[in-house]
């Protein structure tokens, strides 16, 4: 069982092997995140910052 | 959002694919609602639909649909979609076509109105106006009304001349285009007008005020019109939205229109039955109101069918879709709402009726006046103006407010006596119907159980027989449980604590209070739990056979009695019928339910005619019976099954206490649901349609009065003709006359018995009879005044014009002697 990565913009737990096939990933600074979905991955994309400041909550 | 909206907002709905949590759910949002022109925005997941209100006029669809492809998402097309949801969406544009044209029709009448008061101020006052300047800018103003507003008429008259037919419209057209025409000729060429001798009066006001009015009757009567497509889209609301269909080994929720046949869907406790199917697996009982209109959930297992829009009771279940989209139970009942309503003739009114016939009479009048005064009179040029003269004053101007403003005082009475009435088509059908027909439940009858007998067996009290079953049966969500708590409450009784609780599906409840073990419910319970019935079952047998529903109740092992529970009639209905007949009108019941049940009520009631077990398609088609033998059919019913029927009769009346669809099918709502109120809506038509016929004999009275006048009647002895003056005259008089009359109509009283309203009292007639008399008194004093004034009598010379064409005369008595220097 692969191990679960989160996504930073709404905290689903997300298959990476699964959201890689998909295409449903982004490189921010180095590390590479995984998606929920589009909507998530396209937000990230257009601006990454907000996801990483330290109060930030995620939510669905 | 910083423009402001001009028109009226437009609702746009997509599927969105590839929506995976609330974020994307924000995101799209957040995109749309960037869009100039979009007030709203609302997107769901669970039915990835998203939902935009926007400005059209301010942002077009496809700018939409852009914006959630720029947020990253695709737009599922709609392939196909099923009848049924089409027609809802048909529905809509038909409702806004219909809501412009009354807010045009009132920016018709309005505008109109005010340009011709305004005409006969300018005309009318001792303003010294410059005729010279007057006219012409009457002449605009009246062209506009004319073209403007008067449109209408031109179209529809001629479509009703080219049946054959003259109506209303006919009438108007004809009389403000003589008027109108005449008064332009008069004011383009007046020294051609001079030379030929036609007299220069000026009829400008005349025809833009009889345009204002008969739009404002119109307008009046479109406010209060009958919403056909309310009924459909009710009953496209009563849809589920999702279903939980069986795809790829797991449960997922979709929207209702991707279900297809074959799937196997899931529903749980409390959840809408999205499609037609057959159940697979579990079991459950459900409320089939929709369809029999019976509250008492019925049990269905596998291998039983299911109904789309159906209410999942307690269980949970598995079915397999056998129908689905337009094949529907419930898009059929659509169907034939809309077959019902597509295929009425509208009845013909009143006004048009008279209309048809007056107009071709007056054109005779003007015909054989023009032709005697040819052969008798001074000059052709006279004989033109007596028959221009009798077509301006046919016209009355009241016509169109004589039917709109007896409906609107009739229908506030109505609705005083708690009586929605629709339209004055609903208003003037009543009091036309033969026959009603009558649902059962939920209109005889109360729609719920009730307690009606309790018989307890030896050693056993009443009370406490009632006391336990109740105990047992609290918090029991099925009516006949409910039944009984109400029926332990109503008398007062004090109910044990609740202990254990079992259902037994189809058979009853097992629960254990006070220390006794207690079973409520049918035989086959009591024998599953081997007790026996003890000469109960006789009783039973008994009870079923009038139509109650027998409940067994047992405890410690052994029946103590039986609690009949039954549908009971509402305490009025009886009396109702018994009205309704008095009338002379045939009544009948139409019921889903059993015979048995039904000839029960129907015997209570007093009803001859009684059809049991019926299917909603099969009530329309008893309505169509009776109406093709001739018969103007009421239908009266509460439920969603009866919304066919009530479409398809003559007169729809929805219970108030019913459901939604059932009073949007409707012309009539009985608030409170008395049936005795249908003689009170009986009686108002016939007063009102009598109020109606009046107004309408005001509203010709004054203006055929004055055709001889028009056709040179008065001319040989008095040297009276018509002028402006006596067109102005009349119309004010008639309208006075007819409006007043009409607010006669607020001192209606609900009759005390039929007898009263088949031979009204010799007081109502005298009184009648009065008033009619004295409005006439006055009338012709002011009008005889009127024309004494406007006509000081000189035998020998043509009718001295009044001061505006006077003004013009001088002033075309300049030009004329300008050109010829």
């Amino acid at each position: 069982m692969t191990q679960m990565a989160t996504d930073p913009v709404c905290g689903m737990q997300v298959d990476p092997v699964q959201a890689e096939a998909k295409g449903l990933t982004a490189e921010h600074n180095g590390e590479t995140y995984y998606f929920c979905g589009k909507g998530c991955m396209l937000d990230f994309k257009d601006d990454p910052e907000p996801y990483f400041a330290p109060d930030y909550k995620p939510s669905m | 959002m910083t423009k402001p909206i001009d028109g009226p907002l437009e609702i746009l709905s997509l599927d969105v694919e590839g929506m995976t949590c609330a974020s994307c759910v924000n995101r799209i949002e957040r995109f749309l609602n960037k869009v100039e022109g979009v007030e709203e925005a609302t997107v769901n997941l669970a039915t990835e639909r998203a939902r935009v209100r926007f400005d059209p006029s301010v942002t077009a669809v496809t700018e939409v649909r852009e914006a959630v492809r720029a947020a990253g998402y695709e737009i599922r097309e709609e392939a196909a979609p099923p009848a049924a949801a089409t027609t809802a969406v048909a529905g809509d544009p038909h409702e806004a076509a219909r809501e412009r044209e009354t807010a045009s029709l009132k920016r018709k009448w309005t505008t109109s109105l005010v340009i011709g008061v305004g005409m006969m101020a300018l005309m009318y006052l001792p303003l010294n106006l410059d005729m010279a300047l007057l006219a012409p800018v009457l002449l605009i103003a009246a062209t506009f009304v004319q073209v403007w507003a008067g449109s209408i008429f031109y179209r529809a008259a001629w479509s009703a001349a080219r049946h054959g037919s003259t109506n209303m419209n006919t009438l108007v057209a004809v009389g403000t285009s003589v008027a109108f025409g005449y008064s332009a000729f008069v004011t383009l060429w007046p020294s051609l007008a001079a030379d030929w001798g036609l007299p220069a009066y000026l009829y400008y006001e005349t025809a833009v005020i009889i345009i204002a009015l008969i739009l404002m009757g119109r307008w009046l009567e479109a406010r209060a019109k009958r919403q056909m497509a309310g009924a459909i889209k009710a009953l496209m609301g009563l849809q589920a939205r999702t279903a939980r269909v069986l795809r790829d080994g797991t449960e997922v929720d979709v929207p209702v229109e991707q279900v297809v046949v074959g799937d196997l869907v899931r529903v749980r406790p409390g959840e809408k039955v999205p499609v037609d199917g057959v159940i697979a697996q579990g079991s459950s009982a459900i409320d089939e109101a929709m369809l029999t209109g019976e509250s008492v959930p019925v049990d269905k297992s596998v291998r039983d069918e299911v109904i789309g829009a159906t209410l999942n009771k307690t269980g949970s279940f598995v079915f397999r879709a056998t129908k689905v989209g337009a094949d529907t139970a419930l898009a059929q009942i659509v169907r034939l709402v809309e077959e019902a309503q597509g295929s009425k003739a509208p009845i013909q009114r009143l006004a048009d009726q008279v209309a048809g016939v007056f107009v071709p009479i007056v054109l005779v009048v003007a015909a054989v006046s023009a032709v005697a005064w040819l052969i008798f009179g001074p000059s052709p040029i006279f004989a033109v103006t007596v028959a221009i003269s009798i077509l301006i004053i046919a016209c009355p101007c009241a016509l169109g407010l004589a039917t709109p403003t007896a409906i609107m005082v009739g229908t506030g009475k109505a609705a005083e006596h708690g009586i929605l009435i629709r339209g004055g088509e609903a208003l003037e059908q009543t009091r036309r119907i033969d026959t009603v027909v009558l649902d059962k439940t939920g209109t005889l009858t109360r729609g719920r159980p009730q307690v009606t007998r309790l018989l307890a067996a030896d050693g056993v009290d009443d009370d406490q027989l009632l006391r336990l079953a109740a105990g047992a049966e609290i918090g029991s969500e099925h009516p006949l449980g409910e039944a009984i708590v109400q029926g332990a409450r109503e008398r007062e009784l004090d109910l044990p604590e609740a202990g254990d609780f079992d259902a037994v599906p189809g058979r009853g409840i097992r629960a254990t209070l006070e220390g006794r073990s207690v079973l409520v419910g049918n035989r086959a319970l009591l024998e599953a739990a081997q007790i026996g019935l003890d000469g109960l079952a006789a009783s039973a047998d008994e009870l079923a056979g009038e139509g109650a529903t027998p409940m067994f109740v047992a405890a410690d092992g052994r029946a103590i009695g039986i609690i009949a529970v039954a549908d009971t009639l509402k305490p009025e209905s009886a009396q109702a019928v018994a009205e309704l007949e008095a009338l002379g009108l045939e009544v009948w019941m139409l019921t889903g339910d059993n015979q048995r049940t039904a000839d029960t009520v129907a015997r209570q009631a007093g009803i001859r005619h009684v059809l049991a077990e019926v299917q909603p398609d099969q009530k329309a088609d008893k309505v169509r019976e009776l109406q093709a033998a001739g018969r103007i059919v009421a239908m009266v019913g509460d439920g969603i099954n009866d919304a066919p029927a009530l479409a398809r009769a003559d007169l729809g009346i929805a219970i108030g206490t019913g459901t939604d669809v059932a009073m949007a099918a409707s012309d009539i709502t009985l608030i409170g649901g008395d049936l005795r109120t249908i003689v009170t809506s009986i009686a108002l038509s016939r007063k009102t349609v009598g109020v109606i016929k009046q107004g309408l004999g005001w509203a010709f009275g004054y203006n055929v009065l004055l055709i001889p006048v028009a056709m040179g009647l008065l001319y040989p002895f008095f040297g009276i003709l018509l002028n402006p003056v006596l067109a102005a005259a009349a119309m004010a008089a008639s309208s006075v006359s007819v409006v007043t009359n009409a607010l006669r109509l607020r001192s209606f009283r609900p009759p005390e018995s039929p007898a009263q309203i088949l031979h009204p009292p010799l007081a109502e007639r005298v009184r009648e009879y009065g008033y009619l008399i004295g409005i006439a008194m006055v009338a012709v004093v002011v009008g005889g005044a009127a024309v004494v004034l406007a006509n000081p009598a000189h035998p020998e010379s043509v009718p001295a014009p009044d001061h505006a064409a006077r003004a013009l005369m001088a002033t075309t008595d300049q030009i004329g002697w300008r050109a010829s220097r």
